[in-house]
């Protein structure tokens, strides 16, 4: 057996040696470091901080075992919590507030899926972790520790309300951005100076989009500006709005002197195409028209509608 | 035997997660009945512009026109056709309404197997062959370009009386009509059975090429 | 080739050359180019009216006559020419818009005739225009002077035509007497007009005799020889440079729209319309044309910005030079329709889906969702649909074809635009080919009434000029009842439905214009290489019969 002191020094070693590495120390590190010691004095020193929570196990998937730190503050509030508990709080806790699935606590910690949703249970109830559902996968539940919240990507951010994307909001919203842009437009065709002096004018930064849509308060939800420019960007791809550039300095760039993004509202190309003034253009049955069987130009119910009635 | 047990075995099919609809969400309504053969129209055409309206009122009236001037022309082609009995607006630009029957084209610039003359000729001769065979003979053998010539030259004026009498014949209706379709019906087995007889046709402008492969290609010649 | 189009050539051809001509049409739509013997035979029409079909076809420009073998000519049918006879009240609009009535007039009666020599076209068009002219005038109000310069007023105007390329000329016979005349022209002849044609003088003699009611006066003009026909890419260059400047003055002002024009006229003195690019013209030319234009240079400046590639800024000689690059601009309202259709075909939404797949060219469903901020059902609802119309395409990706869950298969959609505008094509054709067919059991069902109606309307005229009061003229109006009238409205909505069809004539403007386009051998332009490759493929198979 050995000394007491000398112990205490290999503990405070190894100790160090885990806050060298931080993903964790081996067997083989804590060997090559002292490699007068015995296998069974390390075995000892080990199980010894592991007694005290101070290291953790893990296990590899080589079957190698890992030590490593446990975070003095978790130390406090999983005191006295049983082992697998501190294992799944742990694993949770590396998830931060991207979360993590029940299935992934399993494979990370090689406890039986029972228990692991045992465990969580228990943690739930202490409230040291919490569950939600992701909007990626609005039926699976994630979790993560208790006085975290879940990263934008999870929640969808401001565009949804109960995990339930709220498309009612992005159109009001689109339009609402739509109505500011052409309202700009409008203005700008009043500006003497040629048309090139019109198009600048009609130009609005994603900024000045948001200040309006805070100041006509059609929400209490706070956006961002990218939450802004995301929207924006539905109405460039709907054909409505043109998007470019402008540098630092330009008339209504930002004080940051970064890159604003400009949007500014555009008429189509093209007027209504003539087909679609017609039944055939919008018929859902055009491809099973036929000169015989029951879909035929003859029979065709929406051609007699729109010959009777003029719509 | 097993083999074909296995797709029954648990009797499980497909999970709704397969087809793509996620728990909870419950499932279309059960169709009863067949569907309508016209679903409601979820877009509707689009009104045309007030001033789009006025170009293409403008279009429609010349559309029409124009429709109805190829109808009376001498181009719509049609072994049975009776004049509509009223009067249209378009009549009054009907300068060439009258000469139905026989195109009136410059056939200088048409290949000559098109001209009237060409095909009067040709029917003339082929029936001439077939009835009096001795003649049909004894023109084969003489190959007399001179003769042929001159027989071409009779024909045309044969065919100019049967227009006209043609033209007489429109005039008295139906009757004669049907008289007409029943003997271009005969006319044209007899030209389906005489492929032959039409490719001499085809060659009696005094150039001596023989299609060679044609020739293989149908049956054996009346001569 | 397609089914939808044969369909429609054969209704075209059955309305306004009937149903012989539509026959042999349509065996040549079917079998590509034949000689006489073999289209009687598969046909089973008499000779006769075979060859009149075919000099029909011929004098309309609808059939070429090509050289098979030596002295056999064989007929091939230009059947996308077949369609444009739909488009054209088209151009008689537009000659009419350019060239006024007279101009109307020649065109008129040159599409009529398909080919016709410079005296008929003249006589024509006089006698028409004079009568014309009197019952507007109601009698005999027309000066003498006006009447007896009608025909030279119309022949500058066939001559303005001619050199402006909407009319040219056509290839004459080299070899008379030949069986097979070959058919040629010189370039210059195409579109100049010798003034040894006319005779004037004959020309009014005719005139009057015709106006006396002398249908066929014996009268001989020293032009006999000489015909003259439509030159269709003339004016389809006209629509094609219509739509880019429409779209302009749509997306700019009208002034940016006139711009272009100009532009577009001073490139095609030195360039072939149907050139991609055309070559460049400097600044300076184009203030020479835009005198009173005010900002010129912003304007060049925006439309270098806003018009789809179409400006292109190419140097600085000359104050800048700016070169047009027409195949952007096609392909750029080619997209612009393409979009506009899916818009109010499918919705808004639909729409933006379709732009952001077209611009990302692969996408992921779930990418499709994020972006385009509709919920992933509806995302999915969109692209599915849009999928089974085929304006979409699916990409599988798997790493391995062992079916496993874990081996997870990526679907991407993206968008081959040369197949969705073969697509819409091919649905034009069937809705223009349902329009007709929809007048005609309209016009079949109420023929009765029409009629009728033709017979009022004729009697109320004849009333009206003859001095009727408006009393006479109600009371014959009112021999059609109220229930009648409502009637032959009904009757006459196949009214509506003939001028949309003109429309929808329009619509494949736009992209039968791409596919002309294509015809130029245009490398860049996506829409192009459509529907002419797949019809020398179809037509080679035909043509192993020999």
């Amino acid at each position: 057996m050995a000394s007491t002191d000398l112990s205490a020094e290999i503990e405070q070693r190894v100790l160090e040696l885990c806050g060298e590495f931080k993903q964790g120390i081996t067997y083989q590190i804590i060997q090559n470091d002292m490699p007068q010691l015995k296998l069974d004095i390390i075995v000892q020193i080990i199980n010894k901080l592991l007694a005290t929570s101070r290291v953790d196990m893990l296990k590899k998937d080589n079957d190698i075992l890992v030590f490593k730190l446990r975070d003095p503050g978790t130390i406090h509030r999983i005191k006295g919590a049983e082992p697998e508990e501190q294992v799944v709080y742990k694993i949770i806790e590396e998830c931060t507030t991207s979360g993590i699935w029940a299935r992934e606590i399993r494979a990370k910690s090689n406890l039986h899926l029972n228990t692991v949703e045992k465990v969580l249970r228990k943690l739930e109830s202490k409230k040291l972790i919490k569950s939600f559902n992701s909007v990626m996968a609005p039926k699976k539940k994630s979790y993560l520790l208790y006085e975290l919240e879940p990263d934008r990507s999870l929640t969808g951010g401001a565009w949804y309300s109960d995990q339930q994307f709220d498309s009612e909001f992005v159109d009001i919203l689109n339009q609402q951005c739509c109505r500011f842009l052409e309202d700009k437009l409008s203005t700008a065709r009043q500006v003497a100076g040629g048309p090139m002096a019109v198009c600048n004018t009609s130009y609005v930064s994603s900024k000045d989009v948001l200040k309006h849509i805070t100041a006509i308060g059609i929400t209490k939800v706070r956006l961002t500006i990218e939450d802004i420019e995301t929207i924006l960007e539905t109405l460039v791809y709907d054909g409505k709005v043109e998007r470019s550039i402008g540098g630092a300095g330009a008339s209504v760039g930002g004080e940051d002197g970064g890159v604003v993004k400009l949007y500014r509202i555009v008429s189509s190309l093209l007027p209504t195409p003539n087909i679609i003034t017609i039944p055939c253009g919008v018929c859902p049955l055009i491809k099973e028209c036929y000169h015989v069987g029951n879909v035929t130009a003859v029979k065709c119910r929406y051609m007699k509608e729109w010959l009777n009635l003029e719509w | 035997m097993g083999g074909r047990g296995r797709g029954r075995g648990k009797g499980k099919g497909m999970t709704l997660e397969q087809l793509g609809v996620q728990k909870g969400e419950g499932l279309p309504e059960r169709v009863l009945g067949p569907p309508e053969t016209y679903p409601p129209l979820e877009f509707r055409p689009v009104p045309p512009t007030q001033e789009k309206n006025l170009a293409e009122s403008y279009l429609l009236v010349v559309k029409k026109e124009f429709r109805e001037h190829m109808q009376n022309s001498q181009y719509y082609i049609q072994p049975a056709v009776k004049r509509p009995d009223i009067e249209r607006y378009s009549d009054r630009y009907q300068v060439l309404a009258g000469h139905r029957g026989q195109l009136s084209l410059n056939w200088s610039r048409f290949p000559k197997e098109l001209h009237p003359a060409t095909i009067a000729a040709a029917g003339k001769k082929r029936k001439r062959l077939k009835v009096k065979l001795a003649v049909k003979a004894k023109r084969a053998k003489s190959k007399d370009v001179n003769i042929s010539e001159r027989l071409e030259a009779l024909e045309k004026k044969e065919a100019q009386v049967t227009e006209e009498t043609e033209e007489d014949g429109d005039d008295e209706g139906e009757d004669k009509v049907e008289g007409e379709e029943v003997e271009e019906v005969e006319e044209v087995d007899e030209e389906l059975d005489e492929e032959t007889d039409y490719a001499n046709n085809y060659f009696d402008n005094g150039d001596s090429y023989l299609d060679e492969e044609d020739d293989a290609l149908e049956e054996g010649g009346v001569y | 080739m397609s089914l939808q189009l044969m369909k429609l050539t054969d209704k075209i051809l059955n309305e306004y050359y009937g149903n012989i001509v539509a026959q042999v049409g349509k065996m040549l739509f079917e079998r590509g180019s034949h000689p006489l013997r073999d289209i009687h035979r598969l046909t089973g029409l008499p000779r006769s009216k075979v060859a009149e079909a075919l000099a029909v076809l011929i004098q309309h420009n609808l059939v070429l006559v090509e050289e098979w073998r030596p002295n056999i000519p064989s007929y091939n049918l230009l059947y996308d020419r077949v369609f444009l006879i739909l488009r054209f009240p088209r151009y008689v609009f537009l000659v009419r818009e350019q060239f006024g009535e007279e101009g109307e007039m020649v065109v008129d009666v040159i599409l009529k005739e398909g080919q016709a020599t410079a005296s008929h076209i003249i006589v024509t068009s006089c006698v028409k225009l004079l009568e014309a002219s009197e019952n507007a005038a109601g009698g005999s109000s027309i000066t003498s002077s006006s009447y007896e310069l009608k025909h030279v007023t119309l022949r500058n105007h066939l001559i303005k035509l001619i050199e402006n390329g909407f009319i040219q000329r056509c290839p004459s016979p080299q070899t008379l007497g030949k069986p097979c005349p070959s058919m040629s022209i010189k370039e210059d002849e195409l579109h100049s007009f010798p003034p040894e044609l006319l005779d004037l003088k004959a020309l009014q003699q005719e005139i009057q005799a015709r106006r006396a009611g002398n249908t066929n006066p014996d009268i001989s003009h020293p032009n006999t020889d000489v015909l003259w026909r439509i030159n269709y890419e003339r004016f389809h260059v006209e629509f094609r440079d219509s739509e880019i400047r429409n779209s302009i003055h749509r997306r700019v002002d009208p002034l940016a729209g006139e711009c272009l024009g100009a532009m577009l006229k001073l490139s095609y003195k030195t360039s072939d319309p149907w050139a991609p690019t055309l070559n460049p013209v400097s600044v300076a030319e184009i203030r020479d044309q835009l005198k009173d234009l005010k900002y010129l240079n912003q304007y060049l400046k925006i439309l270098e910005e806003q018009s789809g590639g179409c400006v292109q800024l190419v140097g600085d000689a000359g104050g800048g030079q700016y070169r047009l690059n027409l195949a952007n601009a096609v392909n750029t309202l080619t997209h612009a329709l393409i979009y506009n259709i899916i818009q109010d075909r499918y919705g808004s939404k639909a729409a933006r889906v379709f732009r952001l797949i077209h611009k990302n060219s692969m996408m992921e469903q779930e990418q499709i969702a994020e972006i385009s901020m509709i919920g992933k059902k509806d995302a999915y609802t969109l692209c599915s649909r849009l999928f089974r119309d085929n304006f979409l395409q699916l990409h599988e990706l798997r790493k391995t074809y062992a079916p496993s869950p874990a081996n997870k298969t990526i679907y991407l959609f993206h968008v081959d635009i040369n197949s969705v505008v073969r697509n819409i094509l091919e649905w034009c054709y069937k809705a223009l080919y349902n329009l007709i067919v929809q007048r005609e059991t309209r016009g079949s069902e109420n023929r009765r009434l029409l009629e009728k109606r033709t017979r009022v309307d004729s009697i109320v005229e004849n009333l009206r000029q003859s001095g009727g009061t408006d009393d006479q003229i109600k009371e014959v109006e009112e021999m059609l009842s109220p229930r009648k009238k409502w009637k032959e409205r009904r009757g006459n909505t196949s009214l509506p439905l003939v001028w949309r069809n003109g429309r929808k004539g329009e619509v494949d403007e736009q992209i039968k214009n791409d596919s002309g386009l294509k015809d130029e051998r245009y490398a860049c332009s996506a829409v192009s290489r459509l529907p002419e490759s797949g019809v020398k493929s179809i037509g080679d198979t035909h043509g192993v019969r020999y």
